[in-house]
């Protein structure tokens, strides 16, 4: 009997490990014409665990890969399409289009949606309606694809990013040449919902409606996207480190991805100017430090001379070392390189410097050059502030790492979304801040160091996709497993049958996520013979009768299925 | 019984896998041909090319198409979309190949590689000619001065 059980177990087990992969189909649809694109018959080694032995072939395998990565990690009972071509996009021998993708419909106010009134990507629309809301038949010519993916295929020909192409494999392995695999993972990931359709010049949405995206965007000051008007939202939108994302998959992924450490000048000095300022760190002298580095913040002096026309820039050797010496010296950006300010002051003796913008921007962006003779530190600060911190000298300051704010997120933790001053209209806020370290698959630019991962602990673009409604449901019953499901891996067949017999009653499928299979299976795990197992069919009959959800003549087939059953065995 | 769950899963697996790795072919689009030769330079409108030599020329047919698709791809005007409304009430556009993202990438003049996501065409046309854009973005190259 013992072992009649343990196959049973067995069996429900392999049926919930199935599931539990049940993922989503995500297709390839080649559109590329013969000859051309991913039908290149041009001769290629495989590379990287890409088994392709021609280039076209080596193209569509990336972007299966990539899909499979995605595929992998969401949940869908309706095929994901993506109409894709390689093809010839503006390029120059030293800057190229590497590719562009999105959603091709957006629906609003389907079966299933989470929130009324709100644009869903294509795809996510399909995943919470069960349906597919654009079936073929519905917006012919073209067909129903989900998502459109178009991507360069003169890349790293002479005259197109020249000698610089990109790279097929499947491991990352990419060195000096640009990798696929992750830059489709980031394009998918807008088609799949990590995108906002709003005018970022104007904060008019979309048609009059929110999109699923924006209901997770809130200024920390100001408040949810959603309860702005639209100039306030446009106000929003460049308020560089206050523009936030809510979800809740987002919050709790932060402490996991997201590293202490954002680096600042806090001024400690009581008055105007105390408070702690957002610089750019440089690519040259140390690295700031958790401890960092405290002094007194003074004006470097130079002659204004053919090197620099202030007194302020730092373009020659200081005149008031013996001030700047043992501090932190405060210069202004302009005329000369960086590396020459900041070389000037530690010739005189500074421990740290301060360079003021002299354009306006933020948040400040980062020092670059390179001389290794430079061992102090270094930050830019925006306009406004450097002009403050000069109204206020002298001022005392440390200049280090924030541990108690995680880099990319704001001091209360929620996750920081790119929102730069000036304002980056195709870029900001459909995007983490850059700010964000560990670097992240949906910042605007494409980090080299990113691994193909896109989930937890390395990346937090899942779980914002679970955040707008991709939420993970392996038996593909429409309820989430992570919410209401109280039955994962349900049994979805059309009627409920007994070991082999079947009752003809339809295997209804409650809110909560079970079916009547599934309580039927609940009868047998405690069921030790055939008599209790009966018997608890026998009142669930009663229950779904008494409930209306079966008549008389179900309840008598599913007590007939489950004598015939000769279960438990 | 445990050596036939593994087996049977790895089964699973492998058929998951093989699901997978289908790609369907379907419709062809027309491809193009490009002169790769010759650069193409492009600035708010003002299109321009310069040869392998440096000569400022016309932009060709093919790059003059390119750019024009990439216009519409990244185009954010509902102009021309409809708003399509089914019996059951729910809501449909066909966003007609536009409210797309691009990736771009450029070489800095020590040759590392820069790169911006962008759906702006006037930020792609300036990020294509060299112009700052990402001027944030921690993979462009920082300034110097």
């Amino acid at each position: 009997m013992k072992k009649h059980i343990a196959f049973f177990v067995f069996a429900t087990l392999l049926l919930a490990s199935v599931n539990a992969f049940a993922g989503a189909t995500i297709t390839i649809v080649n559109k590329n014409a013969a000859g051309v694109g991913f039908n290149d018959p041009t001769a290629a080694a495989p590379v990287g665990g890409n088994p392709g032995t021609t280039l076209g072939q080596q193209r569509l395998n990336a972007f299966q890969f990539a899909a499979g990565v995605w595929g992998a990690k969401l949940d869908s009972k309706v095929e994901i399409k993506i109409f894709a071509t390689f093809e010839p996009l503006s390029c120059t021998a030293t800057a190229a289009t590497l590719g562009s993708a999105g959603a091709r419909f957006i629906e609003s106010d389907f079966p299933g949606a989470q929130f009324p009134g709100t644009w869903y990507h294509d795809a996510l629309a399909n995943k919470l309606s069960g349906v597919d809301q654009t079936p073929p038949e519905l917006v012919a010519p073209d067909g129903g694809e989900d998502i459109r993916a178009r991507f360069n295929s003169n890349l790293g020909n002479t005259g197109c990013l020249t000698g610089t192409g990109w790279y097929l494999g499947f491991d990352n392995n990419h060195g000096g040449n640009i990798d696929l695999v992750t830059v489709l993972e980031h394009e998918f990931a807008h088609g799949l919902g990590f995108s906002t359709f709003i005018d970022k010049a104007t904060g008019i949405e979309l048609a009059g409606l929110h999109d699923i995206y924006e209901h997770y965007i809130a200024d920390d000051v100001a408040g949810s996207w959603l309860t702005l008007n639209n100039a306030a939202r446009a106000a929003s939108v460049v308020n560089n480190g206050h523009v936030i994302w809510t979800g809740s998959h987002v919050d709790a992924a932060v402490p996991s991805v997201l590293s202490f450490g954002t680096p600042n000048l806090n001024v400690t000095t009581a008055g105007a100017a105390f408070g702690k300022y957002a610089v750019g760190t440089a690519a040259f002298g140390s690295a700031l430090s958790s401890a960092g580095i405290t002094g007194t913040i003074v004006a470097a002096l130079d002659p204004a001379d053919g090197a620099g026309p202030t007194t302020f820039d730092a373009c020659s050797p200081l005149t008031n070392a013996g001030a700047v010496a043992g501090n932190i010296a405060l210069v202004t950006r302009g005329t000369c390189g960086f590396i020459v300010k900041v070389k000037n002051a530690q010739n005189a003796g500074a421990i740290a410097v301060v360079v003021a913008d002299n354009a306006a921007g933020a948040p400040p962006a980062g020092l670059g050059g390179a001389d290794p003779t430079i061992t102090i530190p270094s930050v830019r600060v925006t306009l406004p502030d450097g002009n403050l911190i000069r109204a206020n000298l002298p001022v005392t300051a440390t200049l280090g790492l924030d541990l108690t704010v995680r880099a990319g997120a704001n001091p209360a933790g929620r996750a920081l979304l790119y929102a730069p001053l000036p304002m980056v209209p195709g870029s900001s806020t459909s995007h983490w801040d850059t700010s964000a370290f560990r670097n992240q698959l949906m910042e605007p630019a494409i980090n080299t160091d990113l691994t193909h991962s896109v989930d937890v602990p390395e990346d937090m673009t899942l779980p914002l996709l679970r955040d707008i409604g991709w939420y993970p449901d392996a038996d593909l019953d429409l309820v989430a497993d992570d919410g209401a499901d109280s039955c994962l891996g349900s049994d979805l067949s059309a009627s409920v049958v007994i070991g082999n017999n079947n009752s003809g009653v339809p295997n209804t499928l409650f809110t909560n996520g079970c079916s009547i299979k599934d309580f039927v299976n609940q009868c047998l795990a405690p069921a030790t013979n055939r008599g209790g197992f009966n018997s608890c069919v026998a009142h669930l009959g009663d229950s779904l009768l008494a409930a209306g959800i079966i008549n008389d003549a179900q309840k008598d087939a599913l007590q007939s299925a489950a004598a015939r059953s000769k279960l438990p065995k | 019984m445990d050596r036939n769950l593994y087996r049977n899963m790895a089964l699973m697996s492998a058929m998951f896998i093989l699901v997978f790795g289908v790609g369907t072919a379907s419709a062809q689009h027309a491809a193009k041909t490009k002169n790769d030769a010759e650069n193409v330079n492009v600035n708010n409108g003002q299109q321009a090319a310069a040869d392998a030599a440096g000569k400022l020329r016309q932009v060709t047919r093919e790059e003059q198409a390119e750019l024009a698709a990439l216009s519409k791809n990244l185009s954010r005007s509902t102009e021309g979309l409809q708003v399509v409304t089914r019996n059951d009430g729910s809501k449909m556009m066909d966003l007609q190949d536009t409210f797309q993202e691009a990736v771009m990438v450029r070489k800095t003049t020590d040759g590392k590689l820069e790169s911006a996501c962008t759906n702006n065409i006037e930020d792609a046309k300036k990020f294509l000619n060299g112009d700052t854009m990402e001027k944030h973005a921690p993979a462009v190259e920082l300034e110097t001065k």
